[in-house]
C-alpha cells in the first residue's frame, strides 16, 4: 500500500479508494471469522479492530498481530521481569514455602529455588523440577470481575485463582479464567517432570494476550511498587552504613525510627535482619550491640518503629544512630506482604 | 525451626525471633492478627505432625 497526496477536482478510482483509503483505515469486524469472511487476503498493514474482544490487530504479513487491548489494564503484575530484588536473592538458592526470592515472587513449595543471570532488562529464569513460585496480587490492584488473561514465556505452567478458593490445575500459556474481583489474586507457576523457564509474565484484563510490558515505565516505579509489600535498607560498600536515627527508650532498648518513601500495604508484620552483632546504636562516641530487633506497635503503614533490643548500657534519651559495623551485607527489611 | 520469644520493654509485648541461618534473623509480634505469627504457627504445628 502506498500513501498519495490528493488534488482538488482529482478523479477517484475505485482501486484507489481501496488501497489508499479502504485497506489504510481501521476496519471493524464482529470477530476474527468474520474478519476472515471480508479479507481474505489481507495487506500487509492493514489494521483491524474486533468488537468481541475489543482488540486491535495489525496484519504483518503473514498474521494478525494483537497491537493492544483496548479494554485491557496492561500487565498486573510487579516484577514481572524479576529484576527487582532487594532481598539480594542469589540465582539458585532453594526457598522454603513462603521464603520470598526476587520481589514479589514467593516459593508456594519447600526447596524452590529460580536460576538465572542478572540482566537490568530483565531475564528469564529457571524453576527447579518440583519447585513452584507465585506472586499474590492485592485485590486492590484487581480492576473488577472480568476475564483476565496471564501469559509468559518459557516451558513452565502456570495457574491464576482467588486466594482461599481451590487452585486449578496447572496449564500452558496463555490462560484465561474469569475472576470476580472479591479476593486477592494468585499467579503461580511451577516446574514438574525437570526444570523449566519463565519469562515475561503477564496477568492483564480481557480475553487476550498481548505483547509482554513492564507494568511500570522504569526500575523505579516497580521498585516503589514492591516497597508497597517489602523494604530493605542495606549497609553499603562501606560496612558503616547509618540506617535510621532514634534514642534510647531505657538501658537495654534503643527505638529507631524508618520513614519509608513508599506508604507501605499494612502495618508492617515482621522485621528480618543479618547478623545481629554488626548492628550497632552508635551516639558519634561508642557502639552499642543489642540481642535482637522488634518492631513497636506504634508503627505506621508510613513510619516503621523498631526496636534494638538487650542493649544493656544504653544512655537513656540520648540519640543514637542505627549504623553497621564493618559488614557490606548488612541488612534490616520490613515485610507487609500478602 | 529455631526460634525465641522475647520481651519488647517499651509495651510489654510478645516478639518471636526466628534464626533463618546464616546469621540472619526475623523477628515480629507475636499477635494472632499478624499474618507472620499465623504462618509460624502453622509451621510449628506441622513441623510438630511431621514429628509425629
Amino acid at each position: 500500500m502506498a500513501y498519495k497526496v490528493f488534488s482538488n477536482g482529482d478523479a477517484l478510482t475505485g482501486s484507489e479508494l481501496n488501497t489508499y483509503l479502504m485497506n489504510q483505515s481501521v476496519m471493524v469486524f464482529a470477530s476474527a471469522t468474520a474478519r476472515t469472511a471480508a479479507l481474505p487476503s489481507p495487506s500487509e498493514g492493514m489494521v483491524t479492530y474486533l468488537e468481541d474482544t475489543n482488540v486491535l490487530y495489525l496484519w504483518t504479513g503473514a498474521t494478525w498481530q494483537n497491537i493492544v487491548s483496548v479494554s485491557g489494564t496492561g500487565n498486573i503484575l510487579i516484577n514481572s521481569n524479576f529484576v527487582v530484588n532487594q532481598r539480594s536473592y542469589t540465582s539458585g538458592t532453594s526457598l522454603s514455602t513462603g521464603a520470598y526470592g526476587v520481589d514479589r515472587w514467593k516459593a508456594t513449595s519447600n526447596n524452590s529455588s529460580m536460576t538465572f543471570t542478572y540482566s537490568v532488562n530483565g531475564y528469564p529464569v529457571t524453576i527447579n523440577s518440583g519447585g513452584s513460585f507465585a506472586q499474590v496480587i492485592e485485590q486492590t490492584n484487581i480492576p473488577g470481575s472480568g476475564s483476565y488473561t496471564l501469559s509468559w514465556s518459557g516451558t513452565a505452567t502456570g495457574r491464576v485463582y482467588n486466594s482461599g478458593s481451590t487452585a486449578p490445575s496447572y496449564a500452558a500459556s496463555p490462560v484465561t479464567v474469569t475472576l470476580d474481583g472479591t479476593a486477592n489474586v494468585v499467579v503461580e507457576f511451577e516446574a514438574t517432570g525437570g526444570t523449566k523457564t519463565l519469562e515475561k509474565v503477564q496477568l492483564e484484563k480481557g480475553t487476550s494476550a498481548t505483547n509482554w510490558r513492564l507494568q511500570s515505565n522504569g526500575f523505579e516505579a516497580e521498585l516503589a511498587k514492591c516497597q508497597r509489600y517489602y523494604i530493605r535498607y542495606n549497609a553499603g560498600s562501606s560496612g558503616y552504613g547509618k540506617v535510621a536515627q532514634g534514642f534510647a527508650l531505657g538501658s537495654n532498648s534503643v527505638a529507631f525510627g524508618f520513614p519509608v518513601p513508599v506508604e507501605m500495604r499494612t502495618v508492617a508484620s515482621s522485621v528480618d535482619y543479618s547478623t545481629i552483632g554488626n548492628w550497632r546504636a552508635y551516639d558519634n562516641v561508642s557502639e552499642k550491640t543489642g540481642s535482637s530487633f522488634s518492631l513497636d506497635t506504634a508503627s505506621t503503614t508510613k513510619f516503621i518503629n523498631v526496636e534494638l533490643v538487650g542493649v544493656g548500657s544504653a544512655t537513656t534519651s540520648r540519640p543514637y544512630f542505627l549504623r553497621a559495623f564493618n559488614d557490606t551485607a548488612a541488612y534490616i527489611g520490613f515485610s507487609a506482604e500478602l | 525451626m529455631i526460634f525465641e520469644e522475647i520481651t519488647n520493654e517499651t509495651d510489654g509485648s510478645t516478639h518471636i525471633v526466628v534464626d533463618l541461618g546464616n546469621g540472619a534473623f526475623k523477628s515480629f509480634p507475636a499477635d494472632p492478627a499478624n499474618p507472620e505469627y499465623a504462618a509460624f504457627l502453622e509451621s510449628i504445628n506441622d513441623n510438630t505432625n511431621e514429628a509425629e
